[in-house]
């Protein structure tokens, strides 16, 4: 009994005082669904801390639980022990029901029932949402985070009679909890519900990633970026390395590259790469590469070798060489990989920049601004394909003037007759 | 996208490429397969908001950069292609 007296005293005590962080910690349910699902999917943990820290609280929610199975009537016993300070009886119903629904999540996903688990875990954010206050805004990403990874949780079963995806389910009670913290009128920003905002936008961009319904995430960035939402700077910064992944890969998605690289880097020179997060790191990395090869932003090849993208290499040093070959080569051994990452449109177009230095060394051997398109039609059939004509070649010219890689005009006599001045102008930014 | 669940990683142990030829050779021979766990790990403790050091910027991307050699193995068999061919056609 000792346990679970100890545990709705702290949770008593922290309402009380207000301790949104420890609050945060005694609802957590992170521990035990992340440990379930990685035996599930037979994975270990990839950080040794983490483990131990988990496992302890493993441990004591075990103990607790071993106490509400024996316990008759739950709802009564925390009627009797939930007296939070300062709250009204319907803030002390609800504070009860939260608990209780909790403690049930608990025992059910001790017992394998994660059905259950979800439904019970569900009740208890909407008894939590009744009380949600500024101070405990921690809980409320904490919430919605474990709602996630339940959700992850009960899909990786396969259950006969639910057939519904708990992602759907689980985006529909994070609306719920978004809603809680936008309605919120009032005016000093740091003093709203809107501060819990991002970090319950951060699992909806996880969960439409994973349904593939991106343009649901437009909406809530469209509230976020708004001005009756707090500055995006504001938000805690682990949150904001989150959320402007997302919004990246989002803007890469669209072809907006400049803003997609300017997300992804931020996030990335803001990650740690240190424990777990050199896993988000490479992940960031992963998205944010093509985005800089669009801009001729080289990663040198030590960063791809430290962080196992190895793909990458042979990509890079096509497009410096201007080695159509090469990149034609890289791009179909790795076509399964990139495909897969959502990335293989997005590098196909970087062809033409590997043209551009191609016919680039092109003039450079020519030695003179008047190049025969022979020499195109040659280089093309040796390198890439041995049916290119010469309208093929001037096709890909006029593409390349068109779109500011080359300035010069195509003579269908002479050539293709470069400008004098600056005729393969720098197509980045430095 | 949506297929990251798993996370079975059968990456050979990353090797040290010497050249580009190892490089593509060993790729097209060997046909990796990778699913990986595609999730971004929430960050649960607060981070500090370090200023990045410019240095390690500049260790990490090449941005200055334009072709302007002709001497490398690539360029010189591409003017060799060239001046074979176009001597054959006159």
């Amino acid at each position: 009994m000792a346990d679970l007296n100890t545990y709705l005293n702290q949770i008593n005590d922290c309402v009380t005082k207000e301790h949104g962080k420890v609050f945060a910690e005694l609802i957590s349910l992170s521990e035990v669904i992340t440990i379930t699902t990685y035996q599930q999917q037979k994975q270990s943990f990839s950080n040794k801390i983490q483990e131990t820290k988990y496992n302890s609280k493993l441990l004591q929610l075990k103990k607790i639980d071993q106490i509400v199975r024996k316990t008759a009537d739950l709802d009564s016993l925390l009627q009797n022990k939930i007296h939070p300070h300062g709250t009204n009886e319907t803030q002390r119903e609800s504070y009860c029901d939260m608990i209780a629904s909790r403690l049930r999540a608990i025992t059910s996903i001790f017992d394998s029932n994660y059905d259950d688990a979800f439904n019970y875990l569900s009740e208890s954010i909407t008894a939590f949402i009744k009380v949600f206050e500024v101070w405990s805004s921690q809980a409320m990403w904490k919430f919605t985070y474990d709602i996630r990874i339940m959700a992850k949780l009960a899909n990786t079963v396969e259950s006969a009679e639910k057939k519904a995806d708990y992602y759907e389910e689980a985006s529909r009670i994070l609306n719920r909890c978004f809603q809680a913290s936008s309605t919120d009128r009032t005016t000093d920003l740091s003093q709203s519900k809107k501060k819990a905002a991002m970090g319950i936008v951060n699992q909806m961009f996880h969960i439409y990633f994973k349904l593939n319904n991106l343009k649901l995430c437009k909406n809530v960035i469209k509230a976020m970026e708004s001005p009756l939402y707090p500055a995006l700077e504001s938000y805690p910064l682990g949150q904001l390395i989150t959320y402007r992944f997302f919004v990246g890969r989002l803007a890469a998605f669209d072809g907006n590259t400049q803003k997609a690289q300017q997300d992804l880097l931020f996030s990335f020179n803001k990650c740690p790469s240190t424990g777990s997060s050199a896993k988000n790191k490479r992940l960031i990395l992963l998205y944010l590469i093509p985005m800089q090869l669009s801009l001729c932003r080289f990663p040198k090849k030590e960063l791809l070798l430290q962080y196992g993208l190895n793909q990458f290499v042979g990509i890079v040093e096509a497009m410096k060489t201007g080695n159509i070959k090469l990149f034609n080569q890289c791009l179909s051994t790795n076509q399964n990989y990139f495909i897969q990452k959502g990335i293989y449109l997005i590098l196909e177009k970087l062809k033409n920049i590997v043209y551009r230095n191609l016919f680039k060394k092109i003039y450079l051997l020519n030695h003179n601004s008047r190049v025969p398109i022979q020499n195109f039609v040659i280089a093309l059939k040796w390198a890439e394909n041995d049916t290119v004509d010469i309208d093929e070649a001037e096709c890909i010219i006029s593409n390349l003037i068109y779109n500011g890689y080359i300035k010069g005009y195509v003579c269908h006599k002479v050539g293709l007759i470069l400008s004098p001045k600056d005729p393969f102008p720098q197509i980045w930014k430095s | 996208m949506g297929k990251g669940d798993t996370s079975i990683t059968t990456t050979k142990p990353n090797k040290k490429f010497d050249t580009l030829d190892d490089l593509s050779k060993t790729q097209a021979k060997e046909e990796i397969e990778i699913i990986e766990d595609d999730e971004f790990e929430e960050f649960e403790d607060n981070i500090e908001n370090q200023n990045e050091d410019q240095d390690t910027v500049k260790a990490q991307w090449e941005d200055d950069w334009d072709t302007e050699q002709i001497d490398d193995e690539f360029s010189q068999q591409l003017r060799q292609e060239i001046e074979t061919n176009s001597a054959m056609k006159q």
